[in-house]
């Protein structure tokens, strides 16, 4: 009988099979995951009140904090976290489950004390910009909605006061010939500056650049450049990214999320 | 008589099939391609030059728009292009992935970029007896191509 390597096609074969042993299939057990929520329950949160639904099928994390409820639901965590790169391991199960608890939603009470108004995608199709009210955690922003029962004077006092602290954030100004490229340590918060345009176009005369009947170049998530209205639709003819161009009076007129 | 027949030639191309499949595949396009842009209906070709190339071009076009007997439509262009310059570094500022992508295929210096031109404005440029034969060879060959 003819030896394996001797057949045809099998040692063509040997170098991919060798690569099935180097193939990292990183798994997250569940139990491991609940016992990590266990333990983040007997802890506790400052703030929070945490409460493990033990389902056997579909365990759950509830969290509560002032009006909102949110439900994790534990396998779909498990699932998730091994993509992340983060350890599996006990300690690092705590500390994922804690950076997760970061994507809570925001309160009323938060988003009144510390929202910051920016730009983000909206709409159906995701491609028209929204004035959005935000909450920087860590390196994350998570956004507002305001909660079902929420008066709608409430509602608007927090977008007022999330507008106003807006032009407070820090936005590096850089000028590029005759655009101007705003920038922030958080790529998200870049268009905070847009919350207050006419402080920009103040600023952007002292560095020299004539911007008062310029277009913005608005992508949420990334740099804003504001230009003449001519250099604006060059900079963005391109059309292979998404971005609006407007005017910047009509900033103001954009629509809340 | 069908009105079609009426129309002057540009608006039923700008409406017709070649532009109108272009813009509406915009997500596909890729950064390579040529680039229709719809208000000035003018097509912009990317030449990707390196730092060294861009400033050669700047200063033989700020030498040139010192002669007195440039023609003045040759200025606007070469003003035009001054400008395209400062955009694509903005443009790479604002949306530097799909450059990076490029480089990275096809293994070009991180400081390459690509600078969109004009049909008119590329005649102009090349028509500057000032302009170095690096940067004219970057403009007409090498990675123009």
């Amino acid at each position: 009988m003819a030896a394996p390597s001797d057949l045809p096609g099998v040692p063509a074969l040997g170098a991919p099979l060798r690569l099935l042993t180097r193939l990292d299939r990183r798994s997250c057990d569940l139990d491991d995951v609940v016992a990590a929520a266990t333990r983040l329950c007997a802890a506790g949160v400052p703030g929070l009140s945490l409460q493990l639904e033990d389902d056997v099928r579909r365990p759950a994390l509830l969290v509560e904090e002032d009006e909102r409820l949110w439900r994790v639901d534990l396998a779909e965590l498990a699932d998730e976290l091994p993509a992340t790169g983060a350890d599996l391991g006990p300690a690092g199960l705590d500390r994922a489950l804690r950076e997760h608890l970061t994507r809570r939603p925001v309160t009323d009470a938060e988003a009144a004390r510390r929202g910051v108004a920016v730009l983000a995608w909206a709409g159906p199709a995701g491609d028209d910009l929204a004035w959005q009210v935000a909450v920087a955690r860590g390196d994350l922003l998570v956004g507002w909605t305001p909660h079902p029962f929420t008066g709608a004077l409430d509602v608007l006092a927090v977008r007022d006061a999330a507008r106003a602290r807006a032009a407070d954030v820090v936005v590096r100004c850089s000028v590029e010939g005759p655009v101007l490229l705003l920038d922030a340590d958080a790529p998200l918060l870049a268009t905070a500056a847009l919350a207050a345009p006419e402080q920009v176009v103040a600023r952007s005369a002292e560095l020299g650049l004539l911007l008062a009947d310029g277009s913005v170049v608005v992508t949420p998530g990334r740099p804003v450049a504001w230009a003449p209205r001519a250099v604006a639709a060059r900079l963005a003819g391109e059309g292979v990214e998404p971005c609006v161009v407007l005017p910047w009076r009509q900033l103001a007129d954009l629509p809340w999320a | 008589m069908d009105e079609c027949a009426l129309l002057p030639i540009d608006e039923v191309s700008g409406t017709g099939e070649p532009y109108g499949t272009v813009l509406e595949r915009k997500g596909s396009v890729s950064a390579m391609s040529m680039v229709y842009e719809q208000s000035t209906r003018v097509v912009l070709v990317p030449h990707w030059l390196s730092a060294a190339d861009r400033d050669a071009l700047a200063t033989s076009i700020e030498a040139a728009l010192t002669r007195a007997d440039l023609p003045a439509t040759t200025a606007d262009r070469l003003v035009d292009v001054l400008t395209e310059l400062h955009v694509a570094r903005a443009r790479d500022v604002v949306w530097p992935s799909s450059a990076a992508r490029v480089r990275l295929v096809t293994g070009w210096d991180p400081d390459t970029l690509p600078v969109r031109l004009s049909a008119m404005e590329l005649a102009c440029t090349l028509s500057l007896p000032e302009l170095t034969p690096p940067v004219r060879a970057a403009l007409t060959g090498g990675r123009s191509l």
